[in-house]
C-alpha cells in the first residue's frame, strides 16, 4: 500500500492504514531507537508509542508529504527522552569548537590499521560500546548522520533545530568517538 | 576506522541487536476496542426485553437503571479527546415507527471544534443500517472539561422488522467527511464508531407502557422538589453532607434534564455520584442514581497505595501566568503495585476562596503484572480561562479512580503520604494580561513572511530579527556556536477569542552572525478558516552569548576548592551576578577530567528570565582539544532558583594526572525567557 493511501486509511479511522505503515517502517525505526536507546525493549516500545501517537495526530497530517522523516523525527525525539528517563546522566551538550571538520577527518588514519584484523563482531562490539559512552543527544546525532545518513541541513530542518546545534551535537559525538575508537 | 567503516558498522550493530521486530499484534491491541461491558449488559437486558415485555416495578426498574448506568460509566475515562461517558436508550422496546431516543453523555476536555457532528446508525442483524441521525455537538463557550448531554432522534421505518437492533454512535468533521478519534470504556476508537447499546423492535401489537412512571409518578413537585430531591438521593445512597450537594445542585438545575457532578471544589467530599433527573410530565421527574456507593471494584488498600503509587516528579513551566495563556505541567509517576489502580491525574487551579477555575484529567496506563514497575510521564497544558481575575491561584494535583472519581492515596518522590491523594505543588501569580508588544519593540521584529494552506495544515512563516547591539552581543567576544531564536508559548486567536495552539515550531538561524540577527520560524496550525488571527507569542534566545567572555583564575586552587567570584556577566537585558565557582574532577571511562562550576542566582527583569547559563572554554588559549559544558538550573519547589553551568575539560597529562592550567577563559551564553508578547496579526481570505 501506498504511504499516502496509507495515512488516508488511517485518517478514515481504518487501522489497516497504520498496519500497513508499521509493517513497512517498524525495523528501521527500531534500529534506530535501539541505536539510540541502547535497550531493544525500550526502543520497541518507543516506537510502538510513536506509531500509536501518529494514528492519535494522523487526522493532522497532509498524506502528501513524506512520513518517513516526520517519523523518523518522533522516533529520535522519543527515543532521547527514554534514553535520558532511564540513564539519569549528566549530560554533556557543549562542543569544543564549531564542528565544521568532516568526521572522518576527524577520525583516525583511514589506511589499514589494526582494525582490519579485528573480526567484524569485535568491531561492531567496540563501536557499540563507543556509543554507550555518548549522551543520548549525541548518540542521536550519530545516529542521524551516520545510520539514516541524513544531512546536517536535514537534520535542522527535521529536529526543529538551528544547524549550528546540530554541528554542536555532532562536534561533540565525533569528538568523543574519535578518542574512544582511537586505537581501531 | 574511516567514515565508511564506520557507517557499515553501525548498520551492523543496528541488526545484530535488532535483527526483527513485529509491533502490529500489541499496536493493534491497544487500538482495538475490546467490548464495553456496559454494552454487553445492555445486549443481554435488550434480549430479555424483547421476550418479556412487562412492566416493570418502580424499584426494580430505578435497580436496573443504576445498574445499567453504573456499567455505562465505567467505560468512562480521561483523555485528550471527547470522551463519550453513557448513554440511555428510550424506549427500550419501541415498535416500528416509533421514535427513538437517545441520550448520550459527553466530556469535552477541549472546546469542540466546529463542525463536529456526532451520528448515529441503528443497524438491523445483518449490520445494515436501518436507521440514522444526525447531531451537531453545538458549538458554545464552554468551560472545559465540560459533560454535556446530547440527544438524538431516530425516527424508526413502520415498515421496520422486529427484532434485536444495534445502535452505533460516532463522531466526525462535517467539512472533512473524517471520522474524529473519541474515547470510550478507557480506550481510543479505532474506527471512530462505538456500540452504545441494543435495542429489541417488539411488534406494535406487543407494545407496553415504558418505564415506572407511566402507572405513578416517581415524585411530583408538590411534595417540593427538595423533599423528593433529598428522599430520593438518601435511596440512591448518598450520604446527608453528598445530598446536601446534590440537592444545591438540583435546585440551581430547575427542571430541565440534568447530569449533576457534585465534585465543584476542593472541599466537597471526594466523591463523584451522577445523578440523571428526566422531567416525564409537567410536574413529574424520574431521578436516577447513576452510580451506588460500594458497587464499584476494591480499589488496593491505602497502605498499599501510600507504599507503591508514587508522584516522582512534578516540572511546571513557570515562564509566565495570564489569562488565556497555557499552564504546561509534567509529571512523572511510578507504580509498583502489580496491579492496575485504574488511577487518574487530575490538575486543579483554585481562586483564593477554594473556587475551582481550571482544571485537567487524564488517565494513568500503567503497565502492570506481578513485580513490574511502571513509570509513566506527560505534559499536560491547561489552558487559564480568559476572565481569570489576577491574583495567587493555588495549583493542585492528585489521584482519582477512574470509574467512581474517589480520591487515591499516594507518596510523592521525597516519602510524604498523601494519603487524601491531593497535593497541593505550589502556589502561582496570574498577572494582567501583558498589553502586547508591537511587532517591532525592544530590538526584536517580527514579520510574517508567509502563510501557506497545505492539505490540513495551516503554515505561518514567521520572521524574527534580533538587535545585536540592544540585546549586548559581541559577536567578536562569542564562542564559533551560533545562538538561536524561537517563539516561546505562541498562541493564535481568531476574531472570536478561539485560540490555536501550533502543532509544530520549527526554526532555521543563520550559519554566520548577521546584525540584525534573522530566525526564519514555521508555526504549523490546524486549518484556519478564512478571517483574522492574531499570534502573541514570547521569544526565546538559546545560547545567547554574553557581553563578553570570563576569565577564571585558577592559580593556586587545589580540586574540591570552591570560593566565591564578583562581578556580573550580561546576556540580552539581564546582568548576571557571579556567586560562587568549583573546581572538581570527574571520573570517565577514560580518566578523570577536571570541571569546573560556576553558580549564578536566576535572574528575571525587564520581562526577561534567564532559564539556563552555558559555558565554553577557550581551549585555543588552553591548548587542549576536548571540553564540554553542561547546564543544571536548580528548582526551590518549581522555581528557579540558581543555575550551575558546568564546563569539563580534558587537562590529563601523559602520566594520567589532571594538571589544573593557571587560568581558564569561559565564553558564557544563557538562554532568555522573553515574555512579550509581541502581536502579530493576518488574514486568511476566502477561498
Amino acid at each position: 500500500m501506498a504511504e499516502a493511501e496509507a495515512i488516508r486509511q488511517i485518517q478514515a479511522g481504518n487501522i489497516d492504514g497504520l498496519k500497513a505503515l508499521v509493517e513497512q517502517y517498524q525495523l528501521q525505526a527500531v534500529r534506530t531507537a535501539v541505536l539510540i536507546t541502547r535497550d531493544l525493549p525500550l526502543a520497541e516500545e518507543v516506537v510502538q508509542s510513536a506509531f500509536l501517537r501518529f494514528y492519535e495526530r494522523a487526522h493532522h497530517f497532509d498524506p502528501d508529504r513524506p512520513f518517513t522523516p516526520y517519523f523518523l523525527r518522533m522516533v529520535v525525539n522519543a527515543a532521547i527522552k527514554a534514553a535520558r528517563r532511564r540513564d539519569r546522566t549528566g549530560s554533556l551538550d557543549r562542543p569544543a569548537g564549531n564542528g565544521t571538520v568532516p568526521f572522518y577527518e576527524l577520525l583516525p588514519d583511514p589506511r589499514p590499521g589494526p582494525a582490519d584484523h579485528l573480526s567484524a563482531r569485535l568491531l561492531q562490539e567496540e563501536v557499540w560500546s563507543a556509543l554507550g559512552r555518548l549522551s543520548p543527544r549525541q548518540r542521536a546525532a550519530v545516529v542521524q548522520r551516520y545510520y539514516l545518513e541524513m544531512s546536517e541541513a536535514e537534520m535542522a530542518a527535521e529536529m526543529g533545530i538551528a544547524p549550528g546545534t546540530v554541528k554542536w551535537h555532532l562536534h561533540q559525538a565525533r569528538e568523543r568517538l574519535r578518542e574512544l575508537l582511537k586505537d581501531l | 576506522m574511516n567514515k565508511k567503516q564506520f557507517t557499515q558498522t553501525l548498520k551492523e550493530v543496528a541488526e545484530e541487536r535488532a535483527p526483527a521486530v513485529d509491533l502490529w499484534p500489541e499496536i493493534e491491541r491497544q487500538l482495538t476496542p475490546r467490548p464495553p461491558r456496559w454494552a454487553r449488559g445492555l445486549q443481554l437486558a435488550g434480549g430479555l426485553a424483547g421476550a418479556v415485555v412487562v412492566l416493570v416495578a418502580v424499584l426494580l426498574f430505578a435497580g436496573w437503571m443504576a445498574s445499567l448506568s453504573r456499567e455505562s460509566d465505567q467505560i468512562s475515562a480521561p483523555g485528550p479527546d471527547l470522551k463519550l461517558l453513557g448513554s440511555t436508550i428510550r424506549p427500550q422496546n419501541p415498535v416500528p415507527g416509533a421514535t427513538l431516543t437517545v441520550t448520550l453523555r459527553w466530556q469535552t476536555p477541549a472546546q469542540p471544534q466546529p463542525d463536529v457532528h456526532i451520528f448515529l446508525h441503528l443497524l438491523n442483524p445483518d449490520g445494515q443500517i436501518a436507521a440514522q441521525a444526525d447531531t451537531p455537538l453545538e458549538e458554545a463557550a464552554w468551560p472545559v472539561p465540560h459533560t454535556l448531554t446530547t440527544t438524538h432522534s431516530l425516527s424508526l421505518p413502520p415498515t421496520l422488522s422486529p427484532g434485536i437492533y444495534t445502535l452505533q454512535a460516532g463522531v466526525y468533521d462535517r467539512r472533512t467527511q473524517q471520522r474524529l478519534p473519541f474515547r470510550a470504556g478507557g480506550e481510543r476508537l479505532a474506527d471512530g464508531t462505538v456500540t452504545v447499546g441494543m435495542t429489541t423492535v417488539v411488534p406494535a401489537s406487543a407494545a407496553q407502557p415504558e418505564g415506572p412512571w407511566a402507572g405513578e409518578p416517581v415524585y411530583s413537585e408538590s411534595d417540593g422538589i427538595s423533599r423528593a430531591a433529598h428522599d430520593l438521593f438518601q435511596s440512591c445512597g448518598l450520604e446527608d453532607e453528598q445530598i446536601e450537594a446534590a440537592v444545591r445542585l438540583f435546585q440551581g438545575s430547575g427542571t430541565t434534564r440534568q447530569v449533576m457532578q457534585p465534585v465543584l471544589s476542593e472541599t466537597d467530599p471526594p466523591w463523584r455520584k451522577i445523578v440523571d433527573v428526566v422531567p416525564v410530565a409537567d410536574t413529574v421527574y424520574r431521578v436516577t442514581c447513576l452510580y451506588l456507593e460500594g458497587d464499584t471494584p476494591a480499589p488496593p488498600s491505602p497502605e498499599a497505595l501510600l507504599a507503591n503509587v508514587r508522584l516522582l516528579e512534578t516540572n511546571l513551566d513557570r515562564t509566565g501566568f495570564a489569562p488565556a495563556a497555557p499552564l504546561s505541567l509534567g509529571t512523572t509517576w511510578q507504580n509498583s503495585l502489580g496491579i492496575d489502580p485504574h488511577a487518574g491525574q487530575f490538575i486543579h487551579l483554585f481562586d483564593e476562596e477554594g473556587n475551582l477555575v481550571a482544571r485537567r484529567d487524564r488517565s494513568l496506563p500503567f503497565d502492570t503484572g506481578a513485580g513490574v514497575t511502571s513509570q509513566i510521564s506527560f505534559t499536560d497544558t491547561l489552558y487559564l480561562p480568559s476572565t481569570l481575575r489576577p491574583g495567587p491561584y493555588r495549583l493542585v494535583v492528585g489521584l482519582y479512580r477512574l470509574d467512581n472519581g474517589w480520591r487515591l492515596p499516594f507518596s510523592t518522590g521525597d516519602g510524604e503520604m498523601i494519603p487524601s491523594g491531593s497535593l497541593s505543588l505550589t502556589t502561582i501569580q496570574v498577572r494582567e494580561e501583558p498589553v502586547p508588544l508591537q511587532p517591532d519593540a525592544g530590538g526584536i521584529s517580527l514579520d510574517l513572511s508567509a502563510i501557506d494552506q497545505m492539505g490540513t495544515s495551516t503554515w505561518a512563516t514567521i520572521d524574527v530579527a534580533v538587535d545585536l547591539d540592544a540585546w549586548n552581543v559581541n559577536p567578536n567576544d562569542a564562542s564559533g556556536i551560533l545562538p538561536s531564536v524561537t517563539l516561546s508559548h505562541p498562541l493564535v486567536r481568531d476574531a472570536a477569542e478561539r485560540q490555536y495552539s501550533p502543532q509544530r515550531v520549527s526554526g532555521h538561524t543563520p550559519d554566520r552572525w548577521q546584525d540584525p540577527y534573522p530566525a526564519e520560524i514555521t508555526l504549523a496550525l490546524e486549518t484556519l478558516p478564512a478571517g483574522t488571527y492574531t499570534l502573541e507569542t514570547g521569544i526565546a534566545l538559546v545560547y545567547w552569548p554574553a557581553e563578553r567572555s570570563l576569565e577564571v583564575t585558577l592559580d593556586g586552587r587545589q580540586v574540591g576548592e570552591s570560593w566565591p567570584l564578583t562581578g556580573t556577566v550580561t546576556i540580552g537585558n539581564l546582568a548576571i551576578p557571579l556567586e560562587t565557582v568549583a573546581l572538581n574532577t570527574r571520573t570517565t571511562g577514560e580518566g578523570e577530567e577536571l570541571v569546573l562550576e560556576l553558580t549564578v542566582p536566576a535572574v528575571t527583569g525587564e520581562g526577561s528570565a534567564l532559564t539556563c547559563l552555558h559555558l565554553e572554554p577557550d581551549l585555543t588559549a588552553l591548548g587542549l582539544s576536548y571540553g564540554s559544558g553542561a547546564c543544571q538550573p536548580e528548582l526551590a519547589g518549581d522555581t528557579i532558583s540558581r543555575i550551575t553551568a558546568t564546563v569539563t575539560i580534558d587537562t590529563t597529562e601523559g602520566d594520567g594526572t589532571i594538571a589544573v592550567p593557571p587560568r581558564v577563559t569561559l565564553h558564557v551564553s544563557g538562554d532568555l525567557q522573553i515574555d512579550g508578547p509581541w502581536s502579530l496579526s493576518w488574514e486568511v481570505p476566502a477561498e
